[in-house]
């Protein structure tokens, strides 16, 4: 009867402590109503980077396309942002600049957060051995040269385009992680419960990923949020000195170097590309805040 | 006027929690003559601390509301003290002493230097030369029985032990403090010798210096050992009060009986088996008696209604309902 | 008879602090645990109780001296510990908070040992987890409960339960209960003798707090700076303690009853703090904080000499050929 009952209870994708966890998430998330803004935002940014064909009122102004007749336009019924210096609707290529911004910082984040990750759980582990001192002084070498002006060089090295913005900006982000991790793993490593799986006679591989790992989760997720919005940032910069997406795709930082030189006539060409940027970092980074708050420790 | 120092009435604190209302103290009552040494005795989660951070203010009002009860500190209400006022009850009126020396200390100024401090900004010494404050300070090093206060007032905290470093935060608390001292388990990171020591010493400087002491403990011996009176809380009730040799020659409440039994004797005798079931849930608190989930003699009427206060014999109060039978009386929760 | 389960022989921990400097944390411990036992082993923080149960799980390497478990000899030289020892020899921690991983169930907690040595075939475990809760007294459900749900007493059992998984023979106790309240404490105390008894467990039982080793205890040794001080089966000890530290550290408890007062020491009071262990005093090491000291106690370390059977005592004071009575010091 009792085997039973559990047996059911396994069934079910939440245990009831589940349950509890997520109400306390969501209570501690809440708290801070930037949070909330900051989920909205993000939402929305998905939305338009995954629906932008079907949302935009011109797609076909994103690609090579040119109506000199509509040039210039400010913003009004028939261009809501205005058009640009070839007669393009900014508002579709703001929204579809969305796609490109948020495909950038899951392909960074998606190869950097793991890599970062494994070489901080294990230099985290063998802390003070050689494996420690040579991982950490690899990353330290990276971590000294500034970020912007490394990503620069990369991307110039190789032919300036979408792909290579990504790998130049992922080469630069994961020594950010393996520092993060290898802080967290070291004191990790010191707590009873990794002593005692190490006294039963568990495996290293055990023990960095069944019992380290989960503990550094937290502020690697926290981190990631924040992060979001700092590879955009960084992808809107190699965009704007040209070493990002290439025209006639759309790119935030691309847009608002067009638009830099038309200023400050065709004022619209540049505000409302930076505007866009901007509502997707801040909503990144209030909602990696409620993200921190959520794992903080202690509170009611 | 001068008997009472604290005067804490029928008070109720609760903690805002994504639940509701987490209800961690409950109308609870407890005074302190001058004076008077007295414990506030209950196991870890029963409130003892909460409380006596509210009485100095020390919890951020936006994590918790008071819904009933008043608090008064030489017969003036310190729930209704402005911001000077509170300054000056925790300048010189009261102080705290915390379960951890390490924390209480800033670790970057040394001992002299934080001691220096807490003299210059009690304003107990007004117009006091800085020798003469020099002076306090080494005063106050040597009455909690450190040689060499000199060598002290240089070292930084780190370059102490636990024991010294506690002892330096009883000095301070006493070179400012006129009337309640409020010892939050001041020994329980400490080692048994050198708690026996300090707790020796702080009963003789209470004492010598007339000041008041709340103990808060967890252990029934520390108290028995240093205060006149005790309260025992359980779940944010106070569940017995009276004079220290009454409660260990007469324990009456069923939780105090069985906090008794517990502790393991240097007689022997064998184990207890502790006490069933656990501190109970304080956002929804047992409607009646909040023992009564783990109470043996528990009845439908301890279920459902609160407990009065019965004086069983002279100065002792239980909160139990078996009590309030044989004196033929019971209802509502009586005050003294 | 029963038989020696584990023998320290002269056990030495030192840890280098700087150039040629050391902390003694274990300097030359001698001790038999037999079969069936429970050592209690006390003393202050600092005294280095906790370093000999690391040190004895190979969590150290020993540097002298000779670790005698089941026959089997681990010397300095030993590298780690061989699988047997491993599953035979469990430690419970005292910080229920960090032994347990917070990120784990209870399941996944007690599944580790039982798949490290392969105590039960996979399709087994889960029962097994049960039969063990059970022996712990914890209801089943609570195999999914995480261990920040749960409270500091219910956490300790889960820590004795994944001790028990591996069938261990013996069991180091690394103060189990001093963070816990008197009532959960008794509780849990209930629980490891209830266990001793049942699983024909031996206990090595670390902790600080005398009134407990009374109880639990059949054999007591006593620590201070590296060293023990003295050893007696627990009657002994308490009606008739002879070593000034331990006669020191009896008047020092805050006990609840006449009973239990006219047993502390009366003419001793608790002076002085331990000292640091890496300048350790010259002579008896107690002698700074002992009230009977001699010139003696200055000048030369004291040897354990038998004062009477099974009762060991390394104090000048203490003449083994002296008739009763006039043993203590002091009297």
């Amino acid at each position: 009867m009792q085997e039973n009952e559990l047996k059911k209870k396994k069934k079910g994708i939440f245990s009831p402590s589940t349950v509890e966890n997520l109400k306390i998430y969501r209570y501690k998330f809440s708290r801070n109503k930037l949070s909330v803004v900051g989920f909205v935002l993000v939402c929305i940014s998905v939305f338009f980077a995954l629906f932008a064909p079907y949302i935009v009122p011109h797609p076909e102004h994103i690609g090579a396309f040119v109506d000199y007749a509509n040039a210039g336009q400010a913003p009004g019924a028939a261009y809501w942002f205005g058009s640009d210096n070839m007669g393009r609707d900014i508002f579709s290529r703001v929204i579809y600049s969305f796609r490109g911004a948020l495909l950038m910082s899951i392909v960074v984040l998606v190869i950097a957060v793991p890599v970062g990750t494994i070489l901080g759980l294990i230099a985290g582990y063998h802390h003070g051995t050689w494996a420690d001192t040579i991982i950490m002084r690899i990353t330290d070498v990276f971590l000294s040269v500034p970020a912007l002006i490394l990503a620069l060089c990369i991307a110039s090295i190789l032919k300036p385009s979408m792909m290579n913005s990504m790998l130049a900006v992922t080469i630069m982000w994961w020594p950010w992680y393996t520092r993060l991790v290898y802080g967290q793993a070291s004191s990790v490593s010191g707590e009873y419960f990794v002593k005692n799986a190490e006294l039963v006679g568990a495996s290293k591989l055990h023990i960095m990923l069944k019992e380290i790992l989960p503990n550094c989760l937290s502020p690697i997720l926290t981190k990631m949020a924040l992060d979001v919005g700092w590879v955009i940032l960084m992808g809107a910069s190699l965009s704007f000195v040209g070493l990002g997406e290439q025209p006639p795709t759309p790119a935030f930082g691309q847009m608002i170097s067009d638009g830099a030189g038309y200023m400050p006539d065709l004022w619209w060409m540049t505000i409302f590309p930076a505007i866009g940027v901007a509502f997707m970092i801040l909503g990144f980074n209030f909602l990696g805040d409620g993200i921190r708050d959520m794992f903080d420790k202690g509170g009611h | 006027m001068d008997g009472r120092v604290l005067n804490i009435e029928d008070l109720s604190i609760w903690y805002k929690t994504y639940r509701g209302h987490s209800k961690v103290v409950d109308h609870i009552d407890l005074f302190v003559d001058r004076g008077e040494k007295v414990g506030l005795v209950g196991e870890s989660g029963c409130g003892k601390t909460t409380t006596m951070k509210t009485i100095l203010r020390v919890i951020d009002p936006s994590i918790i509301d008071i819904p009933n009860g008043k608090i008064e500190f030489n017969g003036k209400s310190v729930l209704g003290m402005n911001k000077e006022e509170l300054l000056e009850l925790r300048r010189k009126g009261a102080s705290m002493i915390s379960q951890s020396p390490m924390s209480a200390l800033n670790p970057v100024f040394t001992i002299g230097q934080q001691l220096m401090d807490i003299i210059k900004y009690s304003g107990q010494y007004p117009g006091a030369s800085k020798q003469q404050m020099v002076e306090v300070a080494k005063e106050a090093i040597t009455s909690v029985m450190l040689s060499d206060p000199e060598r002290i007032m240089e070292s930084y905290p780190h370059q102490l032990s636990g024991g010294m470093r506690q002892r330096i935060c009883i000095a301070s608390s006493l070179v400012t403090t006129r009337d309640l001292l409020i010892a939050d388990e001041p020994c329980t990171a400490l080692d048994v010798t050198i708690q026996d020591q300090i707790h020796r010493m702080l009963r003789e400087l209470v004492e010598e210096k007339g000041r008041s002491l709340i103990m808060i403990t967890h252990s029934l011996g520390v108290a028995r050992e240093l205060v006149d009176r005790i309260y025992i809380m359980y779940g944010g009730n106070i569940v017995e009060r009276c004079r220290t040799k009454d409660l260990f020659r007469n324990p009456s409440h069923p939780y105090t009986i069985g906090l008794m039994e517990c502790v393991p004797r240097l007689s022997g005798g064998g184990l207890s088996a502790g006490i069933y079931g656990y501190v109970p849930d304080y956002v929804n608190p047992p409607e009646g008696c909040r023992f009564c989930p783990r109470c043996k003699f528990a009845t439908e009427q301890c279920r459902t209604m609160r407990p009065p206060h019965v004086e069983i014999e002279p100065d002792h109060f239980v909160s139990c309902f078996q009590y309030a039978k044989t004196a033929g009386e019971g209802g509502a929760a009586g005050h003294e | 008879m029963s038989k020696d389960i584990l023998t320290a022989k002269d056990l030495k921990q030192y840890f280098p602090v700087g150039k040629d400097r050391f902390v003694r944390a274990v300097d030359g411990v001698n001790f038999t645990i037999q079969e069936g036992e429970v050592m209690g082993l006390v003393g202050e923080s600092g005294s280095g109780k906790s370093t000999i149960a690391y040190t004895v799980m190979g969590m150290y390497q020993q540097t002298g001296g000779e670790i005698i478990f089941n026959g089997k000899t681990i010397t300095p030289k030993t590298k780690g510990r061989s699988k047997e020892f491993r599953r035979e020899v469990q430690i419970v921690f005292q910080d229920p908070g960090s032994s347990l991983n917070p990120y784990q169930d209870v399941k996944q907690i007690l599944s580790l040992p039982l798949k490290v040595h392969n105590i039960v075939p996979k399709n087994e475990i889960e029962d097994k987890i049960l039969e063990i809760l059970e022996m712990v007294e914890l209801p089943p459900d609570f195999m999914y409960k995480s261990p920040g749900s749960i409270g500091g007493g219910e956490r300790q059992l889960v820590s004795i339960a994944r001790a028990l998984c591996s069938n261990p023979k013996f069991i180091i106790l690394d103060e189990p209960t001093s963070s816990l309240d008197v009532s959960i404490q008794a509780k849990i105390l209930n629980m490891l003798m209830k266990l001793h008894e049942e699983q024909k467990l031996t206990y090595l039982f670390i902790t600080h707090d005398m009134g407990v080793m009374r109880n639990v205890s059949t054999k007591i040794a006593i620590m201070y700076l590296g060293k023990i001080c003295e050893i007696a089966p627990t009657k002994t000890f308490y009606e008739a303690p002879l070593h000034p530290y331990t006669q020191m550290l009896l008047s020092a408890i805050p006990v609840i009853s006449e009973e239990e007062e006219a047993l502390k020491p009366k003419r001793i009071r608790c002076e002085g703090e331990i000292p640091s262990p890496v300048n350790l005093p010259k002579g008896c090491s107690f002698h700074t904080r002992c009230m009977f000291k001699k010139e003696i106690c200055m000048r030369e370390d004291p040897v354990m000499k038998e004062v009477e059977p099974g009762h060991f005592v390394r104090c000048h004071l203490c003449d083994p050929d002296a008739p009763a009575g006039e043993k203590k010091p002091g009297l």
